[in-house]
């Protein structure tokens, strides 16, 4: 055989080996991906380590992966600021996003939000009592169950009229009104939030009696 | 042994063959024969001085299909919401005049048209839990939650 004839075949030879790489690699990336899933897990940093943490949930424990191109970000006063991972600390309240690989129960993350501490509640009720004094009132929830909740200065009252809302003060709350709460726990204190918005639900005629309303009070993890 | 003995027991043997064969094969023919339809007599229950009490004519429950109960068909909870702001659509039950949406930023007024609503709700990034009220007449009638997350971040 030709020198030339030879190069030409071992060349083609090798180019064939690398092609066969490739569409391995390929079949086992493809292989890889259709066994992970867009997954997003909200729960509590614990046992943080170089490449991954693990985050407790209220169901189970899940493996967090922390590849070199993560994001983390934190909303401070209300700004969105992005950190690093080193900023990932335990007991930190965060939701990773990533793809989720069910069969090894890990997810791989490529965005990590860290939420704030504070428990945000939200629920509806009636206005039963009010103290202009401390500038407070109390919520009887549907399963009667008795709120006291402040009106901070950074309290935002709304009135619903049954077509739009609008904006109100202290001044407008009445007893025996329907009215949906967002807030956050007072601490050391059981059954008392502190407002961040109150929306007033205007009754049709001011004599009537208002249903109980159906929902109760519920924690979210927001600021 | 004279003619009279001989007859006798030829006769006894004859009759006892017969007998014997009835007793086999009487089942079989009976299962072969065909079969007639059994005849019922009508019974007849004579008064007895009280009038017997008239049973009432069974109803049908009827389900009103068409009518349709509160729920939020979109977006699904736990479910990671691709851009912002997002969609919300659901069902109402008879009664509703509207629709409010708390999540952790504000609240939205939904308004309803026939028996269903929808709005453009604003995410914040990461867990958002919004809780959905069916309003009758001012009144929080039911209420719904829901968890969804956001990123601006491509996943």
């Amino acid at each position: 055989m030709p020198a030339r004839a030879q190069t030409e075949s071992t060349g083609s030879a090798k180019s064939q080996v690398k092609v066969d790489d490739l569409m391995d690699r390929l079949a086992t990336r493809v292989a890889q991906l259709s066994q992970t899933q867009k997954k997003a897990i909200t729960g509590t940093v614990n046992a943080v380590s170089v490449s991954s943490f693990t985050l407790e949930t209220a169901t189970k424990n899940y493996k967090i992966e922390l590849p070199d191109t993560l994001k983390v970000f934190q909303s401070i006063k209300g700004k969105r600021t992005e950190l690093t991972q080193e900023d990932i600390a335990k007991g930190d309240t965060v939701t990773a996003f990533g793809g989720y690989d069910e069969t090894i129960d890990t997810l791989r993350a490529s965005v990590v939000w860290i939420e704030p501490t504070i428990s945000i509640f939200q629920f509806a009720g009636v206005i039963g009592s009010i103290d202009k004094t401390d500038y407070s009132f109390t919520v009887v929830t549907a399963q009667k169950q008795t709120i006291t909740v402040d009106f901070e200065t950074s309290s935002r009252l709304s009135i619903f009229d049954g077509t739009q809302i609008a904006k109100g003060g202290f001044s407008k709350m009445s007893p025996k009104t329907s009215v949906l709460i967002t807030g956050s726990a007072v601490p050391n204190k059981t059954n008392r939030y502190s407002a961040t918005r109150i929306l007033l639900l205007q009754p049709e005629t001011p004599t009537a009696t208002p249903k109980v309303p159906a929902a109760s009070p519920s924690s979210t993890t927001k600021q | 042994m004279n003619k009279d003995a001989i007859l006798a027991t030829l006769i006894g043997f004859a009759i006892g063959l017969t007998i014997t064969g009835i007793i086999i094969v009487a089942p079989t023919l009976a299962r072969s024969a065909p079969k007639f339809p059994k005849i019922t007599l009508p019974s007849l229950s004579l008064g007895k001085g009280k009038s017997a009490k008239a049973i009432p004519t069974p109803t049908i429950a009827t389900k009103n299909e068409g009518a349709k109960s509160f729920a939020i068909l979109v977006p699904i909870s736990d479910s990671i919401v691709p851009k912002n702001p997002v969609s919300f659509e659901g069902s109402v039950g008879q009664g509703a005049t509207s629709v409010l949406v708390q999540s952790d930023t504000d609240d939205t007024v939904c308004p309803v048209a026939k028996d269903s609503w929808s709005c453009q709700i604003t995410l914040s990034e990461g867990k958002n839990d919004i809780t959905v009220h069916e309003i009758h007449d001012s009144i929080v009638a039911s209420s719904k939650r829901i968890t969804l997350f956001y990123t601006a971040e491509s996943l």
